[in-house]
């Protein structure tokens, strides 16, 4: 047998790496290993100011501790979470000036979920899928986004005078809204410069957000009334949309 | 001070355990090992080689430094996919074969449906967690820049093809880190719910998936028309 270049060794040392990988990926059994295996017990006991004693009294092995902290996790799941888009929401609403537009709306939304602790612990929990609690809370936690979502999307459509083009439905066009969101956020922890507002300045203020909503609002609706169709130039987005978004109350129910 | 109960005590070690998930300070950054592939053992890699685990950290000193050009690797991996498809469109889209106002999506539409079931792609979502080390947000971001240089000129070359430039405030770079952005998210989705992204719209024959319009969708309106 030739001998083999070291480099080639390294090579297939790689490729087995990734046919490793992707064995467990495919595995149902979740691997506690992963995300949250750099929070070491001792680590937690330092934190906490005790013992590692103090903790191991709590939980008979590190294992013990990650599946609890795994549970944890899944409990305080609130990604895209209805909590955190009322809260945006609340907020914009509290000041007795004009009701927001969907740009400053986006933009809002944004910010409260790229700085949030609940985005860091959510992506963690991605390694977990497998496990049939954790991907559940996923499933639960998207189904109340998309309820919210709905209430606010079907106004912004209404107001405009447009309405959905055929065949799509308002969950695809919220499925694609989180999907950025979520990836933007992720974008934004590689650096903040990543996700550079494209307009800084006060009222003007754009996201990236807030421009792919648009963007993706703009696609998969039309005008409410085909003869008054002037196709929507794309340079006449911020006006299509400038709609200040009244929801009456003030909040979705 | 009332005296904790041990349920008190339990809830507080775990949100400290949850709060390091995302707490990074600097002086773990060094020694921090690339956990996120913790599954992937060197032991279990020089087994299935044939060889011993010596033969394996002859090349590589540490465990860590396996794990950090594996992730590399992966990384790579979807990002020549995506280049040589992304080639052969633009070659084709020059030559006049085929709908060049198509190119792009197609190319979109092939990207999520290679991408969507991939582990290595998935992978790398495993190390966003991390992303309070330097490290590994050098590599991550590392791999966003090389997108962004080897896409860049194409698209840009694409727009000038349908006689289309970016408009202000909108540059080559948003596009793509908007577009990069949306796929990361809807690949994740898929993961959990693919019945929510895996949808196909349009007549059959023209049938787009939901990536591919939505990359449209935000090409269409980054852009404008060149005048004249």
């Amino acid at each position: 047998m030739a001998r083999i270049s070291l480099e080639q060794r390294r090579e297939s040392y790689l490729d087995i790496g990734c046919t490793l990988l992707e064995e467990s990926y495919h595995s149902a059994v979740p691997n506690a290993g992963l995300a949250l295996s750099q929070v070491k017990l001792a680590d937690v006991a330092d934190r906490c100011g005790v013992t590692k004693g103090a903790l191991y009294h709590l939980w008979g092995s590190q294992e013990q501790y990650w599946d609890d902290l795994l549970s944890y996790l899944v409990r305080t799941n609130t990604l895209f979470g209805v909590t955190e888009l009322k809260a945006a929401f609340t907020e914009m609403y509290q000041e007795n000036g004009p009701p927001p537009t969907v740009r400053e709306f986006a933009n809002a939304i944004f910010d409260s979920f790229s700085t949030s602790q609940a985005f860091a612990h959510n992506v963690s929990l991605f390694s977990y899928l497998a496990d049939q609690e954790v991907h559940d809370s996923f499933v639960t936690e998207f189904e109340g986004s998309i309820a919210l979502q709905t209430l606010i999307l079907e106004s912004v459509i209404s107001e405009t005078n447009r309405k959905l083009v055929e065949p799509h439905t308002l969950v695809e066009l919220i499925v694609a809204m989180s999907a950025l969101l979520q990836g933007l956020c992720l974008q934004r922890r590689l650096g903040e410069e990543r996700t550079a507002d494209l307009v800084t300045q006060g009222e003007g203020r754009l996201t990236l957000f807030a421009a792919g909503v648009e963007a993706l609002i703009l696609s998969y609706t039309e005008p409410q009334d085909p003869t008054a169709n002037q196709t929507v130039h794309p340079t006449d987005t911020p006006g299509v949309l400038e709609v200040a978004l009244d929801f009456g109350s003030g909040e979705p129910s | 001070m009332a005296r904790q109960t041990a349920e008190e005590r339990k809830l507080e070690y775990l949100k400290a355990g949850a709060n390091m998930l995302t707490d990074f300070s600097p002086e773990q950054a060094g020694s921090l090992a690339v956990e996120a592939l913790a599954n992937v053992k060197v032991s279990d890699v020089a087994e299935r080689a044939g060889v011993t685990k010596g033969a394996v950290y002859h090349i590589w000193p540490t465990q860590e430094a396996f794990r950090k050009d594996l992730l590399q690797r992966l990384l790579q991996q979807n990002h020549q996919l995506a280049v040589s498809g992304m080639l052969e469109l633009i070659a084709a889209a020059q030559q006049g074969n085929g709908d060049p106002t198509q190119a792009m999506s197609q190319l979109a539409g092939f990207l999520f449906d290679s991408l969507k079931d991939d582990p290595a792609f998935f992978a790398r979502f495993n190390f966003y967690v991390y992303t309070g080390n330097p490290e590994i947000r050098a590599i991550l971001a590392a791999e966003e820049d090389q997108t962004y240089e080897d896409f860049g000129p194409y698209v840009d070359l694409y727009l000038k093809i349908l006689g289309r430039r970016f408009r202000t405030p909108f540059t080559t770079r948003a596009f793509l880190t908007t577009t990069a952005a949306l796929l990361h998210g809807l690949c994740m989705r898929y993961r959990i719910s693919p019945e929510l992204t895996d949808v196909s719209l349009g007549a059959q024959e023209e049938a787009i998936n939901m990536y591919a319009f939505s990359f449209t969708s935000i090409l269409n309106q980054f852009s404008e028309e060149i005048p004249g």
